[in-house]
C-alpha cells in the first residue's frame, strides 16, 4: 500500500509542478510534463525517486523479516539451536 | 550413639544423619561448607553454614555461644527448645523459622546458617553474613574539592546504608530484586516514596522483572538493560551513574529512581535526562553563579570536542575566506611541507589519540607514565618536527582531547567520540554544510530521545520540578 | 509509555520557527519600497485565519485537519481533498528544500553536486520526522534558541561595525499607503501566515481550538515583530535600492560585518543557520504529508516518512528550472492557483459545509 500511496502522490506532485510550468512559461501541457519529467535537467532525480520506491516496496513487502527468516533458517541448518536461541534471548 | 537411635534416624527424614545426607548430595563436598554436630539444649543438633559467606569470630560469638547456654537449662520438648532458641537466644539476629528442608540451601548460598535438632521438623535460619568488603573510601571518579568525600563500595548494604543515612525519612524506599538466573545477584531500586512517578516506576519494575540475564556482575549491564528500548536511542547514555551518595540523593530528590547492584560500586538513576550529564554534585556547594559559570563551560567544552576537528577541515579545506586573513596565513605557513590533507591528518591524530587513552587506561599502573612521555613527546613533538603533521592539528586534536574529558560522567564522553569522527567525515566530505547538516542530526537525535518517558532535552518544560499529577 | 504532552511554549516555538524559517532569509518580497510595513501590516487580514480555521476546530471537537474535510465533503471528494493537501505540503516542502539549497549554493558551495547535498537533507528531515510532532517541537525550541541569539548578535554586530544608518530608510512612504497594502494582501499573508494551516493536522496532539487559538496569536505577533525588525536592519544597512536588488537581502546585510578584520563573513554564518529553520519547517509539511497518506492508506505510521523525503528531494530538483523562474513562481503562481483556494477557499467552505450539515447540538 505504500508504493500505491508513494506513486499517487508523485503523480499528484508532477501534475502540480506541470501545471505551474504551463502557467509560467505559458507552454502546452504536453510540453511542460516532458520538460519536467526527470529525465531532463539531469539523470540524478531518476535515482532519487527509484531509491524512495525502492524503500516502500521494502518496507511493503516486508523484506527485512523476510531475510531474517532466510537467514535464520539457514543458520539454524548449519549451526543448530545455539545462534538462534541467542538472538532471542537478546531481543527478550 | 546407640544403635536403636541409629535405626530411628534412618527412617526419620528430619534426622541429622539424613539432613547431612542431603548437604552432600546439593553441595557435593564443596570446601567451603561447615556442617558442624551441635547440642541444643539436651538435643543433638546440627549448624550449616558457608564459611566464605561469614567469619569464625562473628559463629564463634553470635551463634555458638548462645548454643552453649541453652544447655544449662532444665529439659524441655524439641518445641519449647526451638522456641526458646528463636525467643531468646537469638532475638537479636535477623532469622526466620523454616517449616521444611526444602528452601535451606538456597538461604545458606544467601549468607545465612542453619540450626536443625534431630528429628524435628522446623529449621531456625539465622542471618550470619559478615563479608569482608572494601571500606569505604574516597571515589575515584567524579572527584569534588568541596563536598562529602564518601563513596560507593561494593556491598548493597553499605550502599543502602549510605543512602539511607542522608535520608532520615520514612518515605524512602528500597525493594529488592534478584536478577541472573546463574548468579542470583541482589539488585535493589531506591525511591522517595510519594515524590516518584508510578509509570516509571511500574516501568523499571516490570524491566529488571522480565530480563532474562544469567549473571550480572557490575551495574553496567543493568545499564544497557534499562537504556534499551527506550525511545529514539542510539549514541546517548539515558541511564546515569554515580559512585558518590551525595550526587545520588540529590538527584533522588528530584523524582529518580536510584538501582543498586550488589557488587558494583556505581550506582544508576533512571530517568536521566542530556542536563543531568552536565552537571557535577559540586556545583550546588559552591557559590551558585560559580556552579552556573562551570555547567556553561562544561556544555561548551562538549560542543567544542564535537565541531573542533571538523570545523578545522571545514574551514581549512572549503571555506578558506572565512578565515580572518592573518589566521590564514599562519596556518597555510605551518601546513607548508605537509604532505597529507588536512582532513587525513585530523584523523590520524585523532586515531593516535584514541588509541593512546585506551592504551593509558588498561596499562598497569606502573608503566603508565612511559605512556605519557611516549605520547606526548615523540608522537606530539617528534610528528611535528619530522613535518608529518602541522602545529596547529595538534592543538586542535588536543584541545578536543582536553574538551571531552571533561563531561563529569565518564561514559557520556565516551560515547560521543562516534559521533566526532562522524563530523570528521561529513566536514571532509561536503564542507560546513555537511557540518551543519551533522550538528542538526545531533540535535534531531537528542529531541527524539526519551527516557521512560520523559523528554531527554527539554528547554520549557522541567521535568523534575513539576509535581506528580 | 507516559504520553508526553506538548506544552505550550514548545508548540510556540515550533510555529514561529516554522514562521521565520524561509521567510526570514527572503524577507518580505521587496516590490514596494516600504517593505517592513508590509510585514506589520499583513498581520491583521492574517488573523482571520486565526478565526476560520479555530473555527474549523472547534466546530468538530478538535478533529484533525483530515477527518474534517472527509466529515464535512463526504468520503470520495473528502479524500480527494486529503490528497490534493498531502501533494499541497509535499509541494511546499519542495519549495523550501529549493530555497535552501540556491541559498547554499549560493553562498557557500559552488561545485559540490545540488543532489547529494539535497539527499542528505531530506534524509535528516525523515530522520526527524519519526520522533512524532512532540519531538520535532523539541527540535523548534532548540532551534528557536539558535535563531534568535543569531538574529540578536547580527544586529549588536552590525550595530559595532557602524553599518546600521537610519536615514537610508526615507523616503518613507514615498508612494503613499496603497501599495503597500497591496503588497501585503498579495504576498505576506499567504506566506507565511498561511501556512499555518498545516498545524490543524496535528491538532489532536497539540491541544485543540482554544490551545491554537492563543498560541498562533502569540506566535504571529512574535513573527510580525521579528520579520519587521530584520526588513528594518536589512533596510537601514543596505538602503532601499540595495535591499530591492538582493536576493538574499539578510545575507547582504551580514556581509558589512566587519570588526577589526577578525569578524568578518558573518552571512556564511547566517546562511547555516537557516538550515536548521529550513529543517524544522520541512520536517512539519512532510509529517503532515505523511499523516495524510497513513490516513487515506492505513498504513503504519512512520512507513511514510522515508519515501515520501526521498520524493521532496527529487521534486526540489525538478520543482523549476532555474531560480528566476523559482522566484516568479514562488511569488505570484504559487499564491493565485495554490495558497489562496487551499490556505482560504477550501477551509471556508469546509467550514459553511460543516456549519450546515451539523447543526449545533447535532453533532456526533
Amino acid at each position: 500500500m505504500i508504493i500505491l500511496g508513494l506513486f499517487i502522490i508523485s503523480v499528484l506532485g508532477l501534475l502540480f509542478m506541470s501545471m505551474l510550468d504551463v502557467l509560467v512559461f505559458k507552454q502546452q501541457f504536453l510540453q511542460a510534463i516532458v520538460h519536467l519529467l526527470p529525465i531532463y535537467p539531469d539523470t540524478s532525480t531518476i535515482f532519487i525517486i527509484a531509491a524512495a520506491f525502492l524503500m516502500a516496496a521494502w518496507t511493503d513487502f516486508d523484506m527485512t523479516k523476510r531475510l531474517k527468516k532466510k537467514f535464520g533458517s539457514q543458520s539454524n541448518k548449519q549451526g543448530g539451536g545455539e545462534n538462534g536461541g541467542a538472538k532471542q534471548n537478546k531481543r527478550g | 550413639m546407640n544403635t536403636e537411635n541409629q535405626n530411628a534416624i534412618g527412617e526419620d527424614p528430619y534426622g541429622l544423619e539424613n539432613v547431612k545426607k542431603q548437604f552432600d548430595q546439593v553441595f557435593g563436598n564443596t570446601a567451603d561448607l561447615a556442617v558442624v554436630s551441635v547440642n541444643v539444649g539436651q538435643y543433638k543438633g546440627l549448624l550449616c553454614y558457608l564459611t566464605t559467606m561469614t567469619n569464625t569470630d562473628f559463629i564463634i560469638d553470635h551463634v555458638l555461644n548462645d548454643l552453649a547456654l541453652s544447655e544449662q537449662k532444665e529439659p524441655m520438648g524439641k518445641e519449647e527448645t526451638f522456641h526458646l532458641l528463636e525467643t531468646i537466644h537469638y532475638a537479636v539476629l535477623k532469622h526466620e523459622t523454616l517449616q521444611s528442608m526444602d528452601t535451606v540451601m538456597d538461604k545458606i548460598v544467601l549468607g545465612k546458617a542453619a540450626i536443625f535438632i534431630d528429628g524435628f521438623q522446623k529449621v531456625l535460619v539465622l542471618e550470619v553474613r559478615t563479608l569482608n568488603s572494601r571500606s569505604i573510601e574516597e571515589p575515584s571518579t567524579q572527584n569534588v574539592v568541596r563536598g562529602p568525600k564518601e563513596g560507593f563500595t561494593e556491598s548493597a548494604d553499605t550502599n543502602m546504608s549510605l543512602i539511607r543515612r542522608r535520608f532520615n525519612n520514612v518515605n524512602l524506599r528500597f525493594e529488592r530484586f534478584e536478577l541472573g538466573y546463574k548468579t542470583h545477584t541482589a539488585v535493589y531500586i531506591a525511591y522517595l516514596n510519594g515524590d516518584v512517578d508510578e509509570h516509571i516506576l511500574k516501568q523499571v519494575r516490570d524491566k529488571l522483572n522480565n530480563s532474562h540475564i544469567d549473571s550480572l556482575f557490575d551495574s553496567a549491564k543493568i545499564e544497557e538493560l534499562l537504556h534499551s528500548k527506550n525511545k529514539g536511542v542510539i549514541l546517548f547514555p539515558t541511564v546515569y551513574n554515580s559512585e558518590r551518595p551525595d550526587a545520588i540523593c540529590s538527584h533522588m530528590i528530584n523524582r529518580r529512581i536510584a538501582v543498586l547492584v550488589d557488587g558494583s560500586p556505581f550506582v544508576l538513576i533512571v530517568p536521566s535526562l542530556f542536563s543531568d550529564f552536565f552537571k557535577s554534585p559540586e556545583d550546588e556547594y559552591q557559590w551558585s553563579l560559580i556552579g552556573a559559570f562551570a555547567r556553561c563551560l562544561r556544555y561548551f567544552a562538549f560542543i567544542l570536542s564535537l565541531i573542533v576537528p571538523a570545523l578545522y577541515i571545514a574551514v581549512t579545506s572549503y571555506h578558506q575566506e572565512l578565515v580572518p586573513t592573518i589566521l590564514l596565513t599562519s596556518i597555510a605557513a605551518q601546513r607548508e611541507g605537509i604532505p597529507f590533507p588536512a582532513s587525513i591528518e585530523i584523523l590520524l591524530m585523532e586515531i593516535t589519540f584514541e588509541i593512546l587513552r585506551e592504551a593509558g587506561t588498561r596499562m598497569p599502573r606502573l608503566v603508565g607514565p612511559t605512556i605519557s612521555i611516549v605520547g606526548a613527546l615523540v608522537l606530539g613533538e617528534a610528528a611535528v618536527q619530522a613535518g608529518v603533521v602541522s602545529n596547529i592539528n595538534v592543538i586542535v586534536v588536543s584541545m578536543t582531547a582536553i574538551s571531552g574529558f571533561v563531561a563529569p560522567i565518564y561514559t557520556f564522553g565516551s560515547k560521543v567520540r562516534f559521533f566526532r569522527f562522524g563530523m570528521i567525515i561529513m566536514a571532509s566530505v561536503i564542507g560546513l554544510y555537511g557540518l551543519v547538516l551533522g550538528c542538526c542530526l545531533l540535535m534531531v537525535q537528542l529531541t527524539r530521545i526519551e527516557s521512560f518517558g520523559v523528554p531527554y532535552v527539554s528547554l520549557f518544560s522541567r521535568w523534575d520540578k513539576r509535581r506528580t499529577t | 509509555m507516559v504520553p508526553s504532552k506538548t506544552n505550550a511554549v514548545d508548540m510556540f516555538a515550533m510555529q514561529l520557527v516554522f514562521l521565520l524559517s524561509t521567510s526570514i532569509i527572503f524577507g518580505t518580497p521587496s516590490v514596494v519600497p516600504d517593505s517592513w510595513l508590509v510585514g506589520i501590516i499583513a498581520f491583521f487580514p492574517a488573523c482571520l485565519f486565526i478565526v476560520i480555521y479555530g473555527a474549523m476546530l472547534s466546530s468538530q471537537k478538535n478533529l484533525g485537519l483530515y477527518p474534517l474535510l472527509e466529515k464535512a465533503w463526504g468520503k470520495v471528494v473528502g479524500r480527494g481533498f486529503v490528497l490534493i493537501y498531502a501533494t499541497y505540503f509535499l509541494y511546499i516542502a519542495a519549495r523550501n528544500i529549493r530555497d535552501m539549497i540556491e541559498l547554499i549554493m549560493s553562498a557557500l558551495l559552488r561545485m559540490s553536486p545540488v543532489p547529494v547535498l539535497t539527499t542528505l537533507f531530506v534524509l535528516i528531515i525523515a530522520y526527524a520526522t519519526l520522533g512524532g510532532i512532540q519531538a520535532i517541537a523539541r527540535f523548534a525550541s532548540l532551534v528557536l534558541c539558535i535563531v534568535l541569539a543569531m538574529l540578536f548578535m547580527l544586529a549588536v554586530l552590525l550595530m559595532f561595525s557602524s553599518s546600521i544608518i537610519l536615514e537610508q530608510m526615507l523616503p518613507f512612504l514615498s508612494k503613499g499607503i496603497g501599495p503597500v497594502v497591496q503588497s501585503a494582501f498579495q504576498h505576506s499573508i499567504w506566506f507565511p501566515y498561511g501556512e499555518i494551516i498545516v498545524f490543524l493536522v496535528f491538532q489532536q496532539e497539540l491541544g485543540g481550538a482554544k490551545g491554537f487559538r492563543r498560541v498562533t496569536l502569540y506566535a504571529f505577533l512574535s513573527a510580525c515583530f521579528i520579520l519587521s525588525i530584520t526588513d528594518l536592519i536589512q533596510v537601514w544597512t543596505l538602503g532601499i535600492e540595495g535591499k530591492k536588488y538582493s536576493s538574499f537581502a539578510l545575507l547582504d546585510a551580514a556581509r558589512l560585518i566587519n570588526i577589526a578584520n577578525i569578524i568578518t563573513r558573518m552571512d556564511a554564518v547566517i546562511a547555516l543557520i537557516i538550515i536548521f529553520g529550513t529543517l524544522l519547517k520541512c520536517s512539519v509539511f512532510l509529517f503532515a504529508c505523511a499523516e495524510g497518506l497513513t490516513h487515506i492508506f492505513k498504513g503504519q505510521q512512520g512507513k511514510y516518512n522515508f519515501p515520501l523525503a526521498l520524493l521532496a528531494g527529487a521534486f526540489s530538483i525538478l520543482v523549476t528550472r532555474n531560480s528566476a523562474e523559482h522566484m516568479i513562481e514562488g511569488l505570484k503562481y504559487v499564491i493565485y492557483t495554490l495558497h489562496i483556494p487551499l490556505q482560504l477557499v477550501v477551509p471556508l467552505l469546509t467550514l459553511l459545509l460543516l456549519r450546515i450539515r451539523y447543526r449545533k447540538g447535532e453533532s456526533t
